[in-house]
């Protein structure tokens, strides 16, 4: 009758068990444990399953039950597994007792009283009704004097010790309609009127939901962790550095997911969202290609520099030759405008050092730690060298400490934070359109903002770590070559994992218009 | 150091563009933990021509609905609403039984058939003259107990209804009274060659293994939808991959398959049917990952496809060797199904019909006693249904349990059926053999078994027994 190969299959189970005995005992340990908590006894069947609908009005909450008849036997006369409307009549005190005892509806601390009446049933012609009849239908009636303010349903019509049976309520409040499984380890139900869902602390909860769940969330593949980490290693970061990295990162993605969440609201019916999720994901992975192809030729320029050149003396940068050279070095523009602003600020855009080094026109082999700058508005074009086979730049950044690597500019940092962040998360979307959809968009808002910043704690732990790290890295006695070539490394690294977000970016382009 | 990084000007900066990136670049691409699935889809699509006329075209204007749920319970909610205004209302009385009989269809949940049914009932007592919809839906709710007799009796108090027939079509076709299917199924099409309609027809005509017409149906079914019949869509392309499948075109029912989850994510028909061929291909870990992906959706009260899901993960565990697991997960399955089980009421079923599923699991579970449960459970269920792969069932069960005349009288009464199916051949020439007459086995019965399974499916083998009783769908 089976034809699994028994043969073959003892075979193989005989090398696994022994291969993961341990682990496979374990499991098994696991599966008992679930089965032995979710398994039935014996006498459970279907017949447990119960539903109801309750309706909740300004003073009163109908529900009506469909319920297992063998749960009232003392109300079904006749044995027929269904209670008639003169039986329901009959036994009204004994099953209001009943009802009132196993199903509560709590205004506050204040329980409703309850009416039991019966519901009309069609009488189709017996010729029709094959099976039997196993369940009765009831109209629970729960009233107070006052109003419903804070409504809770706590739910016990089980048949004894059957852990799997359950009762489906849809459960209409104002306009809102909520479903809840009521389950032997899940009896009540809480709900308060206009804000359903986080009566009792429940918006607290889903705070801290929101919280973690973005700082899990983050932990998964992708979020730019890697590139953070690649680009903080191979610079000087401090850990202002690393808490402005994430924090971009974080105001990007919260407000990436905002906008689009309103293109996806108001545009709908012309852009599918999982149609933009790929481009946008091209866009950023070409930005972090770029940035790191800046990087990787800045940084090997420099190492071949340092071979070429035995320069050792180590002046202090100035904090304005580190914004410098390292704004310079994730400059993205192709074709850069040579310009010497008067000071350097961030809201120099437009050039690249390796074309543009005009600082001193006294040029030799290194360059001098001072700030000074143009006061004209000229510029310059050219790339000078010496007529022999090394170049050199006449930055300020050849002077940089040799283990550091490069300072770090806010710049950079912006430029790196917004591209890790530019691609939403779809679970953050899907929160804020959940909200929406329930009609609470302040609470989607607020969601999303709290799951960002789970997101950024992460980020920002991941960013200290690495700085903290980087300095304890720095005492090990490391051969120098490695630690030159580090930043260069990272830089490389920084370009892999852009090629990699583009390359696969560009792979959902490809299905999405295959 | 200098010829390290400078042998030539640049030459290590396009140098490594040009050749460690691109490696690097398929070294992280591969390691994404959805690569296969993506890549998988990507082939698919890009290759698989074979499934071009079979892609959905309504994307662009279609509605995307991810989760029907939402819009399911809005339609509860409003419908509730103008009860509340006017309770008698028969029409959204019947409307909102319509309401909960979808969501018991999405989720699996068997506590909306008794808000359906009850809603329905309640229609009914509004208006008991001229309502077929309520009617209807007592019989829709009839059909999901596997009450085939009542939900027919139903159904003929309205014989002109579109509902009515589409009953007589799939209740008929459950108790295998295959003329009077096609009968039903022909004038559901003469009345509205809808996709639902088309696919109905379709799986008559698998039954009756008129598989030119059925895939001719199943073509047309296709053809003729529309946006917005998303679900319908995506069942079609999944019931067609299962006929591409029975007949080994293990890549057009695979392709099949996607096509349905791509139209309805997580679609929990067309999972449990790419699993089966996954277990069928060897791959147990796409397999596993495609029964997790249905439980991951349970909203904590059973449903009714769980035990499959169960027993599908119980034959994974069992194939790679680790038989403590799959006798655990058999157990979870065991207490689900029996919990369908309503004690005392096996002629009439009324319990969503899940003896089959139970017998099954209890013969590949392989404890000898537990073959007389099987046999026993397959002898009440032959008595509301007699389709083919009922029929083998209980056959395989006579089998196990020494009643091999029997169980070749079965398997007869199962092939005149005229289904094409290979498993019921392999089955027949499996009965053969174990009839004892080894000589006349091998020379010529089991032997025209076996070439006639291999007819229907070329590729049916060790690997295809592997993964068989793990289909999900209309028919079995």
């Amino acid at each position: 009758m089976n034809r699994l190969s028994p043969r073959n299959i003892c075979q193989a189970g005989l090398r696994t068990t022994r291969r993961n005995g341990i682990l496979g005992i374990l499991s098994l340990l696991c599966i008992l444990l679930i089965g032995m908590a979710t398994a039935p006894p014996g006498q459970a069947h279907w017949a447990d399953l119960a539903a109801a609908e309750v309706k909740v009005n300004n003073t009163d909450a109908q529900m009506t039950l469909t319920f297992p008849t063998g749960l009232v036997p003392f109300a079904d006369s006749d044995k027929s597994g269904q209670l008639s409307a003169d039986e329901v009549r009959t036994h009204a005190a004994e099953l209001q007792a009943f009802f009132g005892e196993k199903i509560r509806f709590m205004n506050g601390a204040e329980a409703g009283t309850v009416a039991v009446s019966p519901v009309e049933q069609a009488n189709i012609p017996l010729s029709s009704k094959v099976a039997p009849n196993t369940h009765s239908t009831l109209l629970l009636t729960y009233s107070w004097v006052q109003p419903i303010q804070t409504l809770q349903i706590r739910y016990n019509l089980f048949l004894p010790g059957v852990s799997t049976s359950s009762c489906l309520a849809t459960i209409l409040q104002g306009k809102q309609l909520k479903t809840f499984i009521f389950t032997p380890t899940q009896q009540t139900y809480a709900a308060t009127p206009g804000l359903p869902d986080f009566a009792h602390g429940g918006l607290w909860v889903a705070i801290a939901g929101a919280l973690v769940w973005g700082a899990m969330h983050s932990l998964t593949p992708g979020h730019g962790k890697t590139m953070v980490g690649a680009y903080l290693v191979g610079t000087r970061a401090t850990p202002q550095h690393a808490i402005f990295l994430a924090l971009t990162t974080t105001i990007t993605h919260t407000l990436g997911v905002f906008a689009l969440g309103l293109v996806t609201l108001f545009a709908a019916q012309y852009i599918l969202p999982e149609q933009i999720y790929p481009w946008l994901s091209l866009i950023s992975g070409l930005m972090v290609v770029a940035i790191g192809i800046n990087l990787f030729r800045e940084r090997i320029r420099k190492v071949g520099d340092r071979v070429k050149v035995a320069h050792t003396h180590i002046p202090q940068p100035s904090v304005s030759q580190a914004y410098t050279q390292a704004y310079a070095s994730v400059h993205l523009s192709p074709n850069p405008v040579h310009a010497h602003p008067r000071e350097l600020n961030f809201a120099d855009t437009h050039h690249v050092l390796d074309e543009h080094q005009h600082y001193k026109s006294d040029h030799h082999d290194h360059s001098h730690g001072h700030d000074h700058s143009h006061g004209h508005d000229h510029s310059h074009s050219h790339n000078h060298s010496h007529g022999n086979d090394h170049e050199h730049n006449h930055g300020h950044h050849s002077h940089l400490p040799e283990i550091d690597g490069d300072p770090v500019t806010w710049r950079s940092l912006l430029a790196l934070g917004i591209s890790g962040g530019l691609v939403p998360c779809p679970a953050a979307l899907v929160l804020l359109l959940s909200s929406i959809a329930l009609g609470n968009i302040g609470l989607g808002l607020l969601m999303v903002f709290t799951f960002s910043l789970g997101l950024a704690g992460v980020l920002t732990g991941l960013g200290l770590a690495l700085v903290y790290a980087k300095h304890l890295f720095q005492k090990l006695p490391t051969p120098s070559h490695s630690i030159r070539a580090l930043p260069a490394l990272s830089a490389l690294g920084i370009t892999l994992i852009g090629c990699g977000i583009s390359a696969k970016a560009l792979m959902q382009v490809i299905a999405l218009r295959a | 150091m200098k010829q390290l990084f400078f042998p030539r000007r640049s030459s290590p900066f396009w140098l490594t563009m040009l050749l460690g990136l691109p490696i690097a670049s398929i070294v992280l691409v591969a390691t994404q933990s959805n690569f296969q699935s993506s890549l998988d889809a990507v082939i698919s699509r890009v290759w698989n021509k074979e499934a071009e006329p079979y892609r959905y075209r309504y994307f662009e204007s279609a509605e995307r609905m991810e989760n029907p749920i939402g819009r399911i319970e809005q339609e509860i909610a409003l419908y509730q609403e103008r009860l509340r205004r006017d309770p008698m209302s028969a029409l959204s009385l019947s409307s909102l039984a319509t309401a909960y009989i979808q969501m018991a269809k999405v989720t699996g949940e068997g506590n909306w058939y008794l808000l359906a049914e009850q809603s329905a009932q309640q229609s009914l007592a509004s208006l008991p003259y001229g309502n077929p919809e309520a009617l209807m839906l007592l019989a829709r709710v009839a059909e999901a107990k596997h009450d085939f007799t009542g939900a027919l009796n139903l159904a003929a108090q309205v014989p002109d209804h579109k509902d009515s027939i589409g009953i007589q079509v799939t209740s008929n076709l459950a108790t295998g009274k295959l003329d009077l299917a096609s009968q039903a199924a022909d004038q559901l099409v003469d009345r509205l060659p809808s996709v639902s309609a088309l696919t109905l027809r379709a799986l008559v005509k698998t039954a009756e293994g008129k598989d030119t017409e059925a895939l001719q149906n199943f073509q047309d079914a296709i053809a003729s939808e529309e946006p917005g019949e998303l679900t319908a869509s995506a069942r079609t392309r999944t019931l067609l991959g299962r006929f591409y499948y029975e007949r080994g075109n293990l890549e057009l029912a695979e392709a099949l398959y996607r096509e349905a989850l791509r139209i309805q994510p997580g679609l929990p028909l067309a999972l449990m049917n790419l699993a089966q061929l996954k277990i069928r291909q060897g791959d147990y870990g796409a397999a596993d990952r495609h029964y997790a992906e249905i439980l991951a959706t349970s909203r904590g009260t059973p449903r009714a496809f769980d035990p499959l899901v169960l027993r599908g993960q119980a034959r994974i565990q069992k194939l790679q060797g680790n038989d403590t697991q799959a006798q655990a997960l058999w157990t979870q399955a065991e207490s689900l199904l029996r919990q369908t089980l309503t004690t005392g009421q096996e002629a009439t079923g009324s319990a969503f019909g899940h003896r089959r599923d139970l017998a099954h699991l209890l013969l590949e579970r392989g404890n000898p006693q537990d073959i007389p449960e099987a046999v026993s459970l397959m002898q009440a269920e032959i008595k509301i249904r007699r389709d083919a792969e009922t029929l083998s069932t209980y056959a395989g069960a006579l089998l196990a349990h020494g009643q091999t005349q029997q169980a070749q009288q079965v398997i007869q009464e199962a092939i005149a059926t005229g289904i094409r199916n290979a498993s019921l051949y392999d089955r027949a020439a499996a009965i053969e053999a174990a009839l004892g007459n080894q000589v006349q086995a091998l020379g010529n019965q089991a032997q025209t078994s076996s070439q006639k399974a291999l007819q229907i499916d070329p590729q049916f083998g060790d690997r295809a027994r592997n993964a068989l009783n793990l289909a999900a769908g209309l028919g079995g």
